[in-house]
């Protein structure tokens, strides 16, 4: 219409508003040209700028997220710490308790030991309480004879043995009890002659040296000890021990003690008996 | 709670004595029979806990007497030490074959005596 009343006009306009109105149409066509180049740069930026406003959002969130965990390396650190401390502290304690322990355990081997020893001096006292008892539990010589016999035979170990008494002359040991030997090759032994002899001549007690596995010969059984009888000193009779007893080993201070307690109680327990059925006898006739 | 009970089979009076010594300082109630067969009645009267039993006795030895502790009900389950003064091979079979529930030596050593009952009778 413009152009039909430009048309219309031009038959009738000059050259010169002719001109003017194409430049006007150019500079139009221009424009929009620049309207259209400046909206897509304008739809270019807004889309930067959403872009830009995303990640300023993700920089926020990471900026949170690393004082988040530099926070959290700080709160583990001190943890760290402190676990260490009680690491340090219960290493202490243990290093303390393998020391109570060691001292706990070194306390119960002495009381172990000690216990050991005690027992065995219980039993050792047992022995001779239980050989007095039964030495002077009668005045019947044949039940003297037969404590001298139990009390060699179950508290010493053996199942041989022979008992002596001093004749009147006191040059003659003769047996009046045994166990476990030939009685006839036993009979009567010379005082003073063979290690029985001797140990009743002496009046000391004779022990076979630990490293002879048996004692010398007396008519074929190896001797292991004799036990002088001795009252008031003077001896009056013998205990001759053979072989001992399998198990038994070699004698022991408890062994000595039982001797010495056989020399004298067994002495006088055999000399009370004798005197005792002496004066029965008296009494009878 | 009751005193466990022992019972001492022995003809030997240093034996029984020696044993009883022992024993008294473990807090047991302690029988004594002098022979097997008194050994065999007293077990069955007393019903024991334990047996300490001698091999070598008048009347009945130990193994025999260990041989009708075994035949009776009453006695099978009870514990037998047997006391023996052989400690050949032979001899500590045979009581074992017999039903024998452990043995010790004489001479007895009273740690080891005492060490053997209690583990018998200590719960």
């Amino acid at each position: 219409m413009m152009d039909k009343a430009m048309n219309s006009q031009h038959l009738t306009t000059s050259p010169e508003e002719t001109l003017s109105y194409n430049q006007l149409l150019q500079e139009n066509k221009r424009l929009l040209l620049l309207t259209e180049t400046l909206e897509t740069e304008r739809v270019r930026l807004e889309s930067q700028i959403a872009r830009i406003a995303e990640i300023e959002a993700d920089r926020e969130s990471l900026r949170w997220l690393v004082d988040f965990l530099q926070k959290e390396k700080k709160r583990t650190f001190e943890q760290l710490q402190k676990e260490k401390v009680a690491v340090h502290q219960l290493e202490r304690e243990r290093a303390e308790l393998q020391n109570d322990l060691k001292g706990i355990a070194e306390h119960s081997r002495e009381f172990t030991d000690r216990y050991v020893l005690v027992e065995q001096q219980n039993t050792r006292l047992a022995n001779l309480y239980v050989a007095c008892c039964r030495l002077h539990s009668t005045l019947e010589l044949n039940g003297v004879i037969e404590a001298v016999r139990e009390i060699v035979i179950n508290l010493v170990g053996t199942e041989e043995l022979a008992l002596f008494e001093l004749d009147q002359s006191g040059s003659t040991l003769s047996l009046i009890g045994s166990f476990g030997i030939d009685e006839q090759q036993f009979r009567e032994i010379r005082v003073g002659e063979g290690p029985i002899g001797g140990a009743a001549a002496m009046g000391r007690l004779f022990i076979r040296r630990g490293e002879e596995p048996d004692g010398p010969l007396v008519n074929g059984l190896p001797l292991s000890a004799c036990v002088p009888l001795k009252v008031d000193g003077r001896v009056t009779g013998a205990i001759a021990v053979f072989r001992l007893l399998q198990q038994k080993g070699n004698f022991g201070p408890a062994d000595i003690e039982l001797f010495d307690l056989l020399a004298t109680h067994a002495a006088s327990a055999l000399y009370c008996a004798s005197l005792h059925g002496r004066r029965r006898l008296e009494a009878a006739s | 709670m009751s005193r466990k009970k022992i019972l001492l089979v022995d003809d030997s009076p240093t034996v029984l004595l020696m044993e009883q010594m022992i024993l008294s300082r473990g807090g047991y109630d302690l029988i004594v029979a002098r022979d097997g067969e008194e050994g065999v009645a007293k077990a069955i009267e007393e019903k024991p806990d334990l047996i300490l039993l001698d091999v070598v006795m008048p009347k009945r030895n130990g193994l025999q007497v260990l041989e009708e502790l075994r035949r009776q009900e009453i006695t099978r389950s009870v514990p037998v030490i047997m006391v023996t003064t052989r400690s050949e091979i032979e001899n500590v079979e045979r009581a074992f074959t017999n039903g024998c529930t452990d043995y010790v030596t004489k001479p007895i050593n009273g740690l080891e005596l005492i060490t053997k009952v209690n583990s018998y009778l200590v719960e």
